[in-house]
Protein backbone atom coordinates (compact mmCIF):
# COMPACT_ATOMS: atom_id res chain seq x y z
CA UNK A 1 0.00 0.00 0.00
CA UNK A 2 1.14 3.12 -0.37
CA UNK A 3 1.22 5.29 2.35
CA UNK A 4 1.40 8.34 1.07
CA UNK A 5 -2.09 7.87 -0.55
CA UNK A 6 -3.70 6.24 2.44
CA UNK A 7 -6.77 8.53 3.48
CA UNK A 8 -8.06 7.62 7.09
CA UNK A 9 -11.97 7.05 6.93
CA UNK A 10 -14.38 6.84 8.92
CA UNK A 11 -15.92 3.00 9.97
CA UNK A 12 -19.57 2.92 10.17
CA UNK A 13 -21.02 0.05 11.74
CA UNK A 14 -24.76 -0.37 10.79
CA UNK A 15 -26.38 -2.52 13.64
CA UNK A 16 -29.78 -3.04 13.06
CA UNK A 17 -30.76 -4.03 16.75
CA UNK A 18 -30.55 -1.42 19.27
CA UNK A 19 -30.37 -1.70 22.99
CA UNK A 20 -33.21 -3.21 24.02
CA UNK A 21 -34.55 -6.38 23.29
CA UNK A 22 -38.07 -7.33 24.35
CA UNK A 23 -39.16 -10.82 25.52
CA UNK A 24 -42.46 -12.62 26.17
CA UNK A 25 -42.77 -13.86 29.85
CA UNK A 26 -44.73 -16.62 30.11
CA UNK A 27 -45.61 -18.92 33.43
CA UNK A 28 -43.08 -21.75 32.93
CA UNK A 29 -39.57 -21.63 31.67
CA UNK A 30 -39.41 -20.44 28.29
CA UNK A 31 -38.74 -16.45 27.77
CA UNK A 32 -38.61 -16.22 24.24
CA UNK A 33 -38.01 -13.02 21.99
CA UNK A 34 -41.45 -11.34 21.70
CA UNK A 35 -40.97 -10.56 18.13
CA UNK A 36 -42.07 -14.27 17.32
CA UNK A 37 -45.89 -15.31 17.29
CA UNK A 38 -47.48 -17.50 19.51
CA UNK A 39 -49.40 -20.44 18.67
CA UNK A 40 -50.98 -21.26 21.99
CA UNK A 41 -51.59 -18.04 23.59
CA UNK A 42 -52.55 -14.60 22.51
CA UNK A 43 -50.24 -11.99 23.52
CA UNK A 44 -51.99 -9.11 24.61
CA UNK A 45 -54.12 -11.80 27.18
CA UNK A 46 -51.55 -13.73 28.58
CA UNK A 47 -48.22 -13.55 30.13
CA UNK A 48 -45.93 -9.58 29.72
CA UNK A 49 -43.86 -7.99 27.14
CA UNK A 50 -40.77 -7.04 29.17
CA UNK A 51 -38.02 -4.97 27.72
CA UNK A 52 -33.89 -6.38 28.65
CA UNK A 53 -31.05 -3.96 28.06
CA UNK A 54 -28.47 -5.93 25.89
CA UNK A 55 -25.40 -6.27 27.53
CA UNK A 56 -22.44 -5.67 24.51
CA UNK A 57 -18.97 -4.38 24.28
CA UNK A 58 -19.40 -2.02 21.21
CA UNK A 59 -20.38 1.05 21.80
CA UNK A 60 -23.73 0.95 19.87
CA UNK A 61 -24.71 4.13 17.62
CA UNK A 62 -27.58 3.83 15.91
CA UNK A 63 -27.28 4.35 12.02
CA UNK A 64 -30.31 7.35 12.74
CA UNK A 65 -27.96 9.22 14.84
CA UNK A 66 -24.65 8.78 12.84
CA UNK A 67 -24.19 12.25 10.73
CA UNK A 68 -21.32 11.86 8.37
CA UNK A 69 -18.30 14.16 9.08
CA UNK A 70 -19.15 14.38 13.40
CA UNK B 1 -20.29 -32.24 22.84
CA UNK B 2 -22.09 -35.05 23.21
CA UNK B 3 -23.76 -36.44 26.70
CA UNK B 4 -21.28 -39.36 27.10
CA UNK B 5 -18.06 -36.79 26.95
CA UNK B 6 -20.20 -34.06 29.65
CA UNK B 7 -20.99 -37.41 31.85
CA UNK B 8 -17.09 -37.97 32.23
CA UNK B 9 -16.81 -34.50 33.20
CA UNK B 10 -19.81 -34.56 36.19
CA UNK B 11 -18.31 -38.33 37.11
CA UNK B 12 -15.21 -36.44 37.66
CA UNK B 13 -16.31 -33.60 39.45
CA UNK B 14 -18.70 -36.21 41.65
CA UNK B 15 -14.92 -38.05 42.70
CA UNK B 16 -13.36 -34.93 43.42
CA UNK B 17 -16.15 -33.97 45.85
CA UNK B 18 -17.52 -37.31 46.94
CA UNK B 19 -21.09 -36.35 46.07
CA UNK B 20 -23.72 -36.60 43.28
CA UNK B 21 -23.56 -33.60 40.95
CA UNK B 22 -27.13 -32.46 38.93
CA UNK B 23 -26.65 -29.56 36.69
CA UNK B 24 -29.19 -26.91 35.86
CA UNK B 25 -28.76 -24.96 33.26
CA UNK B 26 -31.57 -21.75 32.12
CA UNK B 27 -29.89 -20.92 28.82
CA UNK B 28 -29.61 -17.00 27.96
CA UNK B 29 -29.23 -16.95 24.16
CA UNK B 30 -30.50 -13.85 22.47
CA UNK B 31 -34.33 -14.82 21.71
CA UNK B 32 -34.45 -17.94 23.33
CA UNK B 33 -33.78 -17.58 27.20
CA UNK B 34 -34.82 -19.16 30.00
CA UNK B 35 -35.39 -18.44 33.25
CA UNK B 36 -35.67 -20.03 37.07
CA UNK B 37 -39.56 -21.09 37.07
CA UNK B 38 -41.86 -23.13 38.78
CA UNK B 39 -41.97 -25.96 36.09
CA UNK B 40 -38.52 -27.00 37.00
CA UNK B 41 -39.24 -29.07 39.95
CA UNK B 42 -40.69 -31.90 38.36
CA UNK B 43 -37.83 -32.31 36.24
CA UNK B 44 -35.01 -31.76 38.94
CA UNK B 45 -37.71 -34.40 41.13
CA UNK B 46 -37.38 -36.81 38.75
CA UNK B 47 -33.31 -36.75 39.32
CA UNK B 48 -33.29 -36.66 42.52
CA UNK B 49 -35.62 -39.75 42.75
CA UNK B 50 -33.18 -41.82 40.30
CA UNK B 51 -30.11 -40.56 42.26
CA UNK B 52 -31.92 -41.59 45.48
CA UNK B 53 -31.00 -40.04 48.95
CA UNK B 54 -27.10 -38.85 49.37
CA UNK B 55 -24.80 -37.59 52.20
CA UNK B 56 -23.74 -35.08 49.39
CA UNK B 57 -25.72 -33.74 46.70
CA UNK B 58 -24.04 -30.29 44.41
CA UNK B 59 -26.12 -28.49 41.95
CA UNK B 60 -24.04 -27.07 39.35
CA UNK B 61 -26.34 -24.00 38.57
CA UNK B 62 -25.71 -21.24 35.59
CA UNK B 63 -28.61 -19.04 35.23
CA UNK B 64 -29.50 -15.13 34.86
CA UNK B 65 -32.46 -15.33 37.37
CA UNK B 66 -36.16 -15.92 37.50
CA UNK B 67 -39.08 -16.64 39.66
CA UNK B 68 -38.10 -16.03 42.85
CA UNK B 69 -40.56 -18.54 44.84
CA UNK B 70 -39.32 -21.57 43.14
CA UNK B 71 -35.49 -21.30 45.22
CA UNK B 72 -37.31 -22.01 48.34
CA UNK B 73 -39.24 -25.19 46.94
CA UNK B 74 -36.53 -26.40 45.04
CA UNK B 75 -34.00 -25.98 48.09
CA UNK B 76 -36.43 -27.96 50.31
CA UNK B 77 -36.65 -30.69 47.39
CA UNK B 78 -33.17 -31.07 47.28
CA UNK B 79 -32.70 -31.37 51.21
CA UNK B 80 -34.89 -34.12 51.12
CA UNK B 81 -32.71 -36.17 49.39
CA UNK B 82 -29.51 -35.30 51.23
CA UNK B 83 -28.14 -33.64 54.80
CA UNK B 84 -25.51 -31.39 52.66
CA UNK B 85 -26.49 -29.41 49.87
CA UNK B 86 -24.09 -27.50 47.58
CA UNK B 87 -24.33 -25.28 44.78
CA UNK B 88 -21.07 -24.89 42.25
CA UNK B 89 -21.12 -21.70 40.59
CA UNK B 90 -19.16 -22.20 37.12
CA UNK B 91 -19.86 -18.72 36.20
CA UNK B 92 -23.49 -16.50 36.27
CA UNK B 93 -25.88 -17.42 39.15
CA UNK B 94 -27.58 -14.17 39.36
CA UNK B 95 -31.00 -13.45 41.36
CA UNK B 96 -33.47 -16.05 41.72
CA UNK B 97 -29.20 -18.40 41.30
CA UNK B 98 -28.28 -16.47 44.13
CA UNK B 99 -31.32 -17.07 46.42
CA UNK B 100 -30.25 -21.06 45.68
CA UNK B 101 -26.91 -20.23 47.09
CA UNK B 102 -28.49 -18.99 50.09
CA UNK B 103 -30.13 -22.28 50.60
CA UNK B 104 -26.61 -24.19 50.33
CA UNK B 105 -24.11 -25.16 53.13
CA UNK B 106 -21.42 -24.22 50.86
CA UNK B 107 -20.94 -22.23 46.92
CA UNK B 108 -18.30 -23.23 45.78
CA UNK B 109 -16.89 -20.65 43.18
CA UNK B 110 -14.18 -20.71 40.65
CA UNK B 111 -12.26 -17.37 39.38
CA UNK B 112 -15.30 -16.27 37.40
CA UNK B 113 -18.36 -17.92 39.55
CA UNK B 114 -20.13 -14.57 39.98
CA UNK B 115 -23.39 -14.15 42.15
CA UNK B 116 -26.02 -10.59 41.94
CA UNK B 117 -28.10 -9.29 44.18
CA UNK B 118 -31.65 -10.38 44.98
CA UNK B 119 -33.55 -6.95 44.33
CA UNK B 120 -35.52 -8.11 41.54
CA UNK B 121 -37.81 -6.02 39.59
CA UNK B 122 -40.83 -6.97 39.17
CA UNK B 123 -43.79 -6.58 36.30
CA UNK B 124 -47.71 -7.09 36.74
CA UNK B 125 -50.22 -5.88 34.53
CA UNK B 126 -50.36 -2.73 36.37
CA UNK B 127 -46.95 -1.85 35.33
CA UNK B 128 -46.31 1.64 33.66
CA UNK B 129 -45.98 1.13 29.64
CA UNK B 130 -42.55 1.34 27.89
CA UNK B 131 -43.18 4.83 25.81
CA UNK B 132 -41.03 2.83 23.46
CA UNK B 133 -43.18 -0.45 22.72
CA UNK B 134 -46.60 0.56 24.47
CA UNK B 135 -47.28 -3.56 24.24
CA UNK B 136 -44.63 -4.10 26.61
CA UNK B 137 -44.42 -3.42 30.72
CA UNK B 138 -41.21 -1.46 32.19
CA UNK B 139 -40.02 -3.44 35.06
CA UNK B 140 -39.89 -1.71 38.34
CA UNK B 141 -36.78 -2.44 40.55
CA UNK B 142 -38.00 -2.92 44.36
CA UNK B 143 -34.71 -1.37 45.28
CA UNK B 144 -35.53 2.17 42.99
CA UNK B 145 -39.02 2.56 44.53
CA UNK B 146 -37.42 1.86 48.36
CA UNK B 147 -34.29 4.29 47.32
CA UNK B 148 -36.35 7.15 46.30
CA UNK B 149 -38.59 6.94 49.38
CA UNK B 150 -35.23 7.03 51.58
CA UNK B 151 -33.84 10.02 49.66
CA UNK B 152 -37.34 12.08 50.31
CA UNK B 153 -37.20 10.78 53.93
CA UNK B 154 -33.40 12.41 54.23
CA UNK B 155 -34.35 15.78 52.17
CA UNK B 156 -37.89 16.16 54.06
CA UNK B 157 -35.52 17.47 57.41
CA UNK B 158 -38.08 19.19 59.97
CA UNK B 159 -41.37 18.32 57.67
CA UNK B 160 -40.98 14.43 57.53
CA UNK B 161 -45.05 14.13 57.44
CA UNK B 162 -46.03 16.67 54.62
CA UNK B 163 -43.08 15.92 52.33
CA UNK B 164 -42.96 12.43 52.83
CA UNK B 165 -47.06 12.72 51.62
CA UNK B 166 -46.27 14.30 49.07
CA UNK B 167 -43.46 12.18 47.37
CA UNK B 168 -45.98 8.81 48.15
CA UNK B 169 -48.35 10.81 46.19
CA UNK B 170 -46.10 11.52 43.17
CA UNK B 171 -44.98 8.64 43.21
CA UNK B 172 -48.64 7.08 42.88
CA UNK B 173 -49.39 9.62 40.18
CA UNK B 174 -46.42 7.71 37.90
CA UNK B 175 -46.97 3.83 38.84
CA UNK B 176 -50.81 2.63 39.34
CA UNK B 177 -50.87 2.04 43.20
CA UNK B 178 -51.64 -1.36 42.55
CA UNK B 179 -47.95 -1.96 40.74
CA UNK B 180 -46.79 -0.08 43.86
CA UNK B 181 -48.45 -2.67 46.00
CA UNK B 182 -46.86 -5.32 44.25
CA UNK B 183 -43.53 -3.80 44.64
CA UNK B 184 -43.83 -3.70 48.12
CA UNK B 185 -45.31 -7.27 48.52
CA UNK B 186 -41.86 -8.06 46.89
CA UNK B 187 -39.74 -6.12 48.98
CA UNK B 188 -41.02 -8.28 52.14
CA UNK B 189 -40.95 -11.11 50.12
CA UNK B 190 -37.74 -11.15 49.49
CA UNK B 191 -36.30 -10.21 52.87
CA UNK B 192 -38.62 -13.31 54.33
CA UNK B 193 -37.08 -16.02 51.33
CA UNK B 194 -33.63 -15.01 51.80
CA UNK B 195 -33.82 -15.41 55.61
CA UNK B 196 -35.72 -18.64 55.50
CA UNK B 197 -33.53 -20.40 52.96
CA UNK B 198 -30.31 -19.22 54.69
CA UNK B 199 -31.92 -20.40 58.15
CA UNK B 200 -31.98 -23.94 56.17
CA UNK B 201 -28.26 -24.39 56.23
CA UNK B 202 -26.76 -27.33 57.83
CA UNK B 203 -25.04 -24.23 60.62
CA UNK B 204 -27.38 -21.55 59.61
CA UNK B 205 -25.36 -18.16 60.27
CA UNK B 206 -26.32 -16.03 63.50
CA UNK B 207 -29.49 -13.64 63.86
CA UNK B 208 -26.98 -10.36 63.10
CA UNK B 209 -25.56 -12.08 60.37
CA UNK B 210 -28.58 -13.14 58.44
CA UNK B 211 -29.41 -9.43 58.79
CA UNK B 212 -26.27 -8.52 57.11
CA UNK B 213 -26.37 -11.02 54.69
CA UNK B 214 -30.01 -9.97 53.61
CA UNK B 215 -29.26 -5.95 53.46
CA UNK B 216 -25.62 -6.72 51.51
CA UNK B 217 -27.23 -8.32 48.78
CA UNK B 218 -30.33 -5.91 48.54
CA UNK B 219 -30.10 -2.23 49.38
CA UNK B 220 -26.16 -2.30 49.86
CA UNK B 221 -25.48 -3.48 46.64
CA UNK B 222 -26.84 -0.40 44.85
CA UNK B 223 -26.95 -1.54 41.78
CA UNK B 224 -28.79 -4.48 40.16
CA UNK B 225 -26.52 -6.02 37.26
CA UNK B 226 -23.50 -5.65 39.88
CA UNK B 227 -21.33 -8.73 39.57
CA UNK B 228 -20.39 -10.46 43.33
CA UNK B 229 -17.01 -12.29 42.36
CA UNK B 230 -15.89 -14.97 45.20
CA UNK B 231 -13.95 -12.87 47.13
CA UNK B 232 -16.74 -10.32 47.64
CA UNK B 233 -18.77 -13.11 48.65
CA UNK B 234 -16.78 -14.65 50.88
CA UNK B 235 -14.59 -11.43 52.94
CA UNK B 236 -17.87 -8.90 52.51
CA UNK B 237 -20.64 -10.32 52.10
CA UNK B 238 -19.87 -13.99 54.18
CA UNK B 239 -21.03 -16.53 52.56
CA UNK B 240 -20.13 -19.84 53.06
CA UNK B 241 -17.47 -20.05 49.73
CA UNK B 242 -15.49 -22.65 49.34
CA UNK B 243 -12.41 -22.10 46.44
CA UNK B 244 -11.73 -25.03 44.34
CA UNK B 245 -8.75 -26.53 43.88
CA UNK B 246 -6.79 -26.04 40.29
CA UNK B 247 -8.31 -29.03 39.34
CA UNK B 248 -11.84 -29.15 40.48
CA UNK B 249 -11.80 -25.42 38.74
CA UNK B 250 -10.55 -26.52 35.53
CA UNK B 251 -13.45 -29.50 35.91
CA UNK B 252 -16.24 -27.04 36.55
CA UNK B 253 -15.25 -24.90 33.81
CA UNK B 254 -14.85 -27.51 31.34
CA UNK B 255 -18.35 -28.33 32.00
CA UNK B 256 -20.09 -24.81 31.75
CA UNK B 257 -18.38 -24.45 27.91
CA UNK B 258 -19.61 -27.61 26.97
CA UNK B 259 -22.77 -26.50 27.63
CA UNK B 260 -22.15 -22.97 26.51
CA UNK B 261 -20.95 -24.62 23.23
CA UNK B 262 -23.51 -27.20 23.05
CA UNK B 263 -26.14 -24.58 22.92
CA UNK B 264 -24.60 -21.44 21.58
CA UNK B 265 -24.93 -19.50 24.60
CA UNK B 266 -22.80 -16.56 22.73
CA UNK B 267 -24.92 -16.32 19.73
CA UNK B 268 -27.89 -14.94 18.85
CA UNK B 269 -30.65 -17.74 17.74
CA UNK B 270 -31.85 -16.27 14.63
CA UNK B 271 -34.04 -18.75 12.94
CA UNK B 272 -34.31 -16.69 9.62
CA UNK B 273 -30.76 -18.29 8.98
CA UNK B 274 -32.19 -21.44 8.42
CA UNK B 275 -34.43 -20.62 5.50
CA UNK B 276 -33.77 -21.74 2.46
CA UNK B 277 -37.21 -22.40 0.91
CA UNK B 278 -40.64 -20.64 2.31
CA UNK B 279 -40.42 -22.92 5.19
CA UNK B 280 -38.86 -24.78 7.34
CA UNK B 281 -39.41 -26.40 11.09
CA UNK B 282 -37.04 -25.82 13.84
CA UNK B 283 -36.37 -27.19 17.60
CA UNK B 284 -33.68 -25.56 19.50
CA UNK B 285 -32.77 -26.08 23.05
CA UNK B 286 -32.66 -23.95 25.51
CA UNK B 287 -32.18 -24.86 29.24
CA UNK B 288 -31.13 -28.04 30.81
CA UNK B 289 -31.31 -30.47 33.32
CA UNK B 290 -28.65 -33.39 33.63
CA UNK B 291 -27.22 -36.03 36.18
CA UNK B 292 -25.68 -39.27 35.93
CA UNK B 293 -28.89 -40.72 35.98
CA UNK B 294 -30.26 -38.47 32.71
CA UNK B 295 -31.05 -35.53 31.10
CA UNK B 296 -34.27 -33.23 30.66
CA UNK B 297 -33.95 -30.20 28.36
CA UNK B 298 -36.14 -27.05 27.63
CA UNK B 299 -37.28 -27.14 24.10
CA UNK B 300 -38.81 -24.27 21.84
CA UNK B 301 -40.47 -26.01 18.23
CA UNK B 302 -41.80 -23.81 15.81
CA UNK B 303 -42.03 -22.67 12.38
CA UNK B 304 -40.06 -20.17 9.79
CA UNK B 305 -41.94 -19.02 6.80
CA UNK B 306 -41.28 -16.43 4.69
CA UNK B 307 -44.08 -14.06 3.40
CA UNK B 308 -43.76 -11.74 0.31
CA UNK B 309 -47.28 -10.35 0.88
CA UNK B 310 -47.85 -7.70 2.07
CA UNK B 311 -44.44 -7.25 2.04
CA UNK B 312 -41.69 -8.73 0.41
CA UNK B 313 -39.00 -10.60 2.48
CA UNK B 314 -40.81 -10.83 5.88
CA UNK B 315 -40.19 -13.70 8.12
CA UNK B 316 -42.73 -14.99 10.46
CA UNK B 317 -41.47 -16.81 13.40
CA UNK B 318 -43.99 -19.67 15.35
CA UNK B 319 -43.66 -20.82 18.22
CA UNK B 320 -46.04 -23.75 18.25
CA UNK B 321 -43.88 -25.57 21.18
CA UNK B 322 -41.92 -24.83 24.51
CA UNK B 323 -41.47 -27.43 27.52
CA UNK B 324 -39.51 -29.87 29.20
CA UNK B 325 -38.61 -32.85 27.28
CA UNK B 326 -36.90 -36.04 28.69
CA UNK B 327 -33.87 -36.90 26.62
CA UNK B 328 -32.41 -39.50 28.58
Amino acid sequence: MDNDNYTPEKVQFNYQAQDTKYYYLTDGSGYPSADYQFFYSVKDKAGLVVPETRANSANLIKSSDYLPGR
Amino acid sequence: MARSERLSLINAIENERSSKVICYITGDRENVNTRIAPDVTTILYRHLEMLKNQPKIDLFLYTRGGDVLTPWRLVNLVREYTDYFSVIVPFRSYSAGTLICLGADEIIMGKMGELGPIDPSVVNAFNPQDPANPQARVPVSIEDVYSYLALARERAGNHQEELMDKAFLLLAEKIHPLAIGNVHRNYMLIRSLATKLLCLQLNPPTDDKIVSIVDNLTEKLYAHNHMISRREADKEIQLPILYPDRYLEELIWKLYVNYAQEMSLNEPFNPADMLSGPRIEFEVVSGTVESSMGQDAFVFSGVVERKDFPEKGQVNVNIVKQGWLTLA
